[in-house]
């Protein structure tokens, strides 16, 4: 769970707000955040603190339902993607992923939102190292991810991933 | 070179293929690429188009004021889409290219003609000509239901089987067991007239004497 603080330090950047000390807490590496307004435990609350400070609450979703679908995402991103052992279990999950981005764009309504960009850090470090095979099996998550990771500072220092076997090669002009 | 009609099926389909691995028509964020695609396309494209119709509700999501605000220069529809930076390159280069072809295919056409005269010449000496005709000399067993099976009139019945290119020989019973024999005939065949398969079918056709047809041995002459 190195990746919650990790996450939690991309996202405070990208924001343009300040974290503060990330420090994982507990057998289960509760990421904890310390500041002046009170202790946050846990991903969700401190990135949607941040979201909150940051004043960027269109991320949250505008409309009640929208917020309530965020919040569904966040909460997966922690309970399911975060929790995955091994290929087998991930491969589950990414298969979920595509089968519900089949028909979007974005993870809810047709705006990026924290779910998005929360997921797409989750799903970096998977990515990275993906066979091109696989990403054109996700191929619905792997357009997803490639549309979210040319959002302006939300990479940041996160590599770039590939999707493209070569850079001269377009699938399409052909 | 674009999408071609985006009111037809074959257009939309070139949409959808595009569409496969992109959110949008031209990089990362909704631009006037997707505004004038999306008013060409005029009415929602069919459920089976699943990345079409995708990007066209995602599209549809911004009000038509928020469209006309997208970023990027406004092109015709038929720039863009697949192949789009080539065919819209040096029109001139492109009209020299067409005439190379253009004599190329000439050339191609006499050559093809040429080549095909030689072969059909080729082919009408080879059918004149009366190549070795390939024999096989076949060794048949042929046996009988029971030891009171009349062999003799089993082997009349198989040599009252004629046909192009099947010259039957010698024959001669061979004991089995418990008095049966079974006739041992050769034949000799022409192979393009005669296949084993058509010997054991006639044979095998005198159901009254003939139980089963073995091919004892098969020789190429």
């Amino acid at each position: 769970m190195a990746e919650a603080g990790q996450s939690i330090a991309a996202l405070a950047t990208y924001l343009g707000v300040k974290a503060g000390k990330v420090t994982l807490d507990g057998r289960d590496k509760l990421p904890v955040v310390k500041g002046k307004t009170g202790t946050r435990r846990g991903l969700v609350s401190i990135t949607k603190h941040l979201v909150r400070a940051a004043e960027k609450n269109s991320l949250l979703g505008n409309t009640a339902e929208d917020q309530a679908a965020v919040d569904q995402w966040l909460e997966y991103r922690v309970s399911q993607l975060d929790r995955c052992q091994g290929d087998k279990e991930l491969a589950g999950v990414l298969k979920e992923l595509n089968a519900y981005l089949a028909d979007k764009v974005y993870f809810v309504n047709h705006t990026l939102s924290l779910a998005d960009i929360l997921l797409y850090y989750g799903l970096h470090t998977h990515f990275v190292g993906m066979p091109f095979y696989d990403k054109e099996n996700y191929m619905h998550v792997s357009r997803w991810f490639d549309n979210v990771q040319h959002e302006k500072g939300l990479r940041q220092t996160f590599p770039y991933v590939h999707f493209l076997r070569t850079q001269i090669y377009d699938r399409m002009s052909h | 070179m674009g999408f071609g009609d985006l009111k037809s099926r074959t257009g939309q389909q070139t949409l959808n293929d595009y569409l496969a691995d992109r959110s949008y028509i031209e990089g990362y964020q909704p631009n006037q690429a997707d505004a004038v695609v999306f008013t060409a396309l005029v009415s929602p494209p069919p459920a089976d188009l699943c990345h079409v119709l995708r990007w066209y509700n995602h599209i549809k999501s911004y009000s038509d004021s928020e469209r006309a605000k997208f970023p990027g220069p406004k092109k015709p529809v038929g720039a863009y889409g697949p192949a789009v930076s080539a065919a819209s390159k040096d029109d001139d280069v492109e009209l020299d290219e067409d005439d190379l072809f253009g004599d190329n295919d000439q050339e191609e056409e006499e050559e093809d003609e040429v080549r095909q005269e030689r072969l059909a010449a080729y082919a009408a000496k080879k059918a004149k000509k009366p190549g070795p005709i390939a024999k096989s000399s076949i060794i048949l067993d042929v046996k009988p239901w029971d030891d009171e099976t009349d062999m003799t009139k089993l082997e009349e019945c198989v040599r009252t089987i004629v046909a192009d290119g099947l010259l039957w020989g010698t024959s001669k019973l061979v004991p089995v067991g418990y008095g049966i024999k079974k006739l041992q005939i050769s034949c000799v065949v022409e192979d393009d007239k005669i296949g084993t398969d058509f010997l054991e079918e006639e044979i095998t056709k005198f159901e009254d004497y003939v139980q089963s047809v073995d091919i004892a041995a098969f020789n190429k002459i």
